[in-house]
């Protein structure tokens, strides 16, 4: 279902898909999955995001190293893309979120 | 006199009883002159809380030698009250002394061990050694915290955020562990903890603790999954710049 070819480096390092301790290489770490998520949304022509769904798409799973993201790990990357402006929640639950590929100021 | 038949039954059935009856007797005695004991040692308890309130009382007029003195009675007795007692004096003869002769028994293993070592293991080389007169784990560590008051010592005492006590070689630092551990780790591309403990001879929580402060240098990630902890060399930071 997806032709998304263009994995960055991180996805094929086993640590992206654990949530850092180390504050200072946290920060890279969610800054990087926020520009993946954007990319493959924007590369599948998506915009809904759920959480609980998510853990089975390819993006927040590597079947080829077995790895995959946490649902607190995913829903710190929401988090982080929300104070980037490039996501909005849906409900109050935090659980579904619209993916903006421009913030709505860009819109 | 009674005369005693050991024939029969009877004579069976009271020899066990007489038996019975001196073993109880031995234990009540024993539990007797326990309490005895006990209630000498409350006493000195109740006496040495009239001392420590007379010691706070007057704060001048003890000499520093009356208040040892008075530590080394009260470890005789094995109370220990630490609270009322660390106001008045910071060193014990007896702990100092204790921790003179602790840092010459480990400086040469600590080195031998690279430099750490944790306290339980120190307590097992300093008790063996000793064979008799042994250490409490209480007594260890108190010495320990001295370590760094003695002037020609190259151990100290230290804690980790885990809780875990070690003793450590001045001569070992932060920055050569991690410098150590990265190098270690780059050469293999990804080590556990398990890895790290066979690679450089450590035991396997000091190899735990010396990839944890790796980590918060920010050397080194970690990759947590069902198939245990790994450690990564930090790529994030390092393909940043």
């Amino acid at each position: 279902m997806t032709t998304f070819e263009d994995w960055p480096w991180q996805y094929s390092f086993p640590p992206f898909f654990t949530v850092q301790p180390n504050l200072q290489t946290r920060k890279i770490q969610l800054a990087a999955w926020c520009d993946l998520v954007l990319k493959y949304h924007k590369a599948n022509n998506l915009y809904v995001l759920d959480i609980r769904e998510a853990q089975g798409s390819p993006l927040f799973h590597n079947v080829d190293i077995s790895r995959k993201l946490s649902i607190e790990g995913i829903s710190e990357v929401m988090n982080e893309m929300h104070r980037r402006h490039n996501a909005e929640p849906l409900d109050k639950t935090k659980n579904r979120w619209h993916v903006l590929w421009h913030t709505l100021d860009e819109w | 006199p009674v005369i005693k038949t050991r024939a029969g039954i009877v004579g069976i059935e009271r020899n066990l009883e007489e038996k019975q009856r001196a073993t109880d007797h031995s234990i009540s005695a024993a539990f007797q002159d326990l309490s005895k004991l006990m209630e000498m040692a409350k006493d000195m308890v109740s006496l040495s809380k009239t001392i420590s309130t007379k010691i706070r009382d007057k704060q001048g007029e003890i000499t520093d030698d009356e208040t040892i003195q008075f530590k080394s009675y009260l470890l005789s007795l094995g109370i220990d009250d630490p609270v009322t007692r660390v106001g008045y004096y910071s060193e014990l003869d007896f702990v100092m002394n204790l921790a003179r002769q602790v840092a010459e028994i480990l400086e040469i293993p600590v080195q031998e061990q690279g430099g750490m070592m944790s306290m339980a293991d120190a307590y097992c080389r300093v008790n063996r050694a000793r064979g008799l007169e042994l250490l409490s784990p209480e007594d260890l560590l108190s010495a320990c915290r001295h370590l760094d008051k003695l002037s020609p010592c190259h151990l100290r005492l230290r804690e980790f955020e885990s809780g875990v006590q070690i003793i450590q070689s001045s001569t070992h630092s932060d920055e050569s562990v991690i410098e150590d551990t990265v190098a270690q780790i780059e050469r293999s591309g990804t080590l556990t903890p398990e890895e790290v403990s066979q690679k450089m001879g450590l035991s396997l929580l000091l190899a735990r603790e010396r990839l944890i402060t790796t980590e918060k240098a920010g050397k080194i990630c970690r990759d947590e999954s069902i198939e245990g902890l790994r450690f990564y060399p930090n790529l994030f930071l390092q393909r940043e710049t």
